[in-house]
């Protein structure tokens, strides 16, 4: 059941509950921040104003639903102010739309560190980026991917599949 | 190995900032701290405001009260009246507003007439009863609204009677002054007597004269 803000008081034990719910999630939020915006500094500031948001709008979050997804969710609407600057000067073909078969994952070389694989993620456009970190690496489905991003079920095929030979590319030319 | 692991790996393996979680929880006790501190800077912009727009009322109805004193102090209380013993000169006086005489003093057959007539004071041009009750002189007093001339409608300062006259009731000084508006004019009822006999008489009056003046 919704709690309305009007009538939905701030007090400590209300914090606490939140605390208890949310902040386990922080490690995860801050990676994945760090992940869609490739900038630490960034990165914790954007951590900080997910979970201020958050607690502004606990009185929206429906108990037993899932937390996760919902820090997710705000997360990635807070990062689109980042993501609009870049998004600016991407241009978008038509095929962009198009939903297309997810080709079977080929193996990339394993010998790649976590840094080498950080970099080449950050030099993945923002959009395919984006989708690759919320499905590939979050594991939400594409329908939650769809939800969070506001885009059609299609186009977050068709970015993940994009994204996946971005990445593949990049990671093939660390590797070589 | 699987892409889709080496890169969760990867962003797994970012190490997160040790005192993150302390600058959220401190972030969030701000948080609702800053949120009642908006809120009570609200509630005090709001008192302000409403503090101030009630000043204003109430300075402005004194300004308008001083209007109807002003009469009845120079002509009751300073003795300028005309002594009149004949009710014809009484209408007469009145002129237009005559109609107005008996039904005033049908409201209040204990109190004789003393005067009615239409006197300047100031520039301002009045309609003027004068009543005696027992040893107190009782002034209706009726005078043309002037340019933005109207009774603040705050509840401070505004009292609804019985028959919903709405009275704008005041003392300055040792004297009780419930004001009207009547449509083009300005009614009042100013006497020495208690603010509450003032104020009921004012009640009974404020509506005849609103008849005559179209109100």
């Amino acid at each position: 059941m919704l709690r309305f803000s009007a009538v939905f008081p701030r007090t400590q034990a209300n914090r606490d509950e939140f605390e208890a719910a949310a902040l386990p999630f922080l490690p995860e939020i801050y990676r994945t921040a760090v992940g869609l915006i490739g900038n630490r500094d960034e990165a914790e500031d954007l951590a900080q104003d997910v979970f201020m948001q958050a607690w502004k709008s606990y009185h929206r979050f429906e108990p037993g639903t899932n937390m996760r997804a919902w820090l997710h969710k705000i997360l990635v609407y807070r990062a689109s102010h980042f993501r609009n600057k870049f998004f600016r000067f991407m241009p978008f073909g038509n095929k962009e739309e198009q939903a297309v078969d997810i080709p079977v994952e080929p193996d990339v070389p394993d010998h790649l560190s976590d840094r080498q694989v950080a970099e080449a993620l950050s030099q993945v456009p923002p959009p395919y980026r984006e989708t690759l970190v919320l499905a590939d690496v979050r594991e939400f489905s594409y329908q939650e991917v769809a939800d969070m991003l506001k885009i059609p079920i299609g186009t977050v095929m068709s970015r993940l599949s994009r994204g996946r030979k971005l990445l593949r590319t990049k990671l093939t030319e660390k590797g070589l | 190995m699987k892409q889709r692991e080496l890169l969760r790996r990867a962003v797994d393996a970012e190490l997160v900032p040790r005192d993150l979680e302390a600058r959220v929880r401190t972030g969030l006790g701000q948080g609702s701290t800053a949120q009642w501190g908006r809120l009570l800077s609200s509630i005090a912009m709001l008192v302000m405001v409403l503090g101030g727009m009630q000043f204003y009322a109430m300075q402005k109805t004194h300004t308008l009260q001083r209007v109807g004193l002003d009469d009845h102090l120079h002509c009751a209380i300073a003795g300028e009246y005309p002594h009149q013993t004949e009710k014809a000169v009484m209408v007469q006086d009145l002129g237009p507003y005559a109609p107005m005489l008996q039904p005033i003093l049908d409201l209040s057959p204990g109190d004789p007439v003393v005067s009615a007539h239409r006197c300047t004071v100031s520039g301002r041009t009045y309609v003027h009863v004068i009543l005696r009750r027992g040893t107190t002189l009782v002034s209706v007093i009726l005078t043309r609204r002037r340019d933005k001339e109207a009774f603040p409608g705050t509840l401070a300062t505004l009292v609804s009677h019985g028959n919903s006259a709405h009275l704008h009731e005041g003392e300055m000084g040792a004297y009780s002054v419930a004001g009207f508006e009547a449509g083009a004019y300005l009614g009042y009822v100013v006497s020495a007597l208690p603010d509450q006999q003032n104020s009921e008489l004012a009640g009974r009056v404020a509506p005849v004269i609103r008849r005559y003046t179209g109100a």
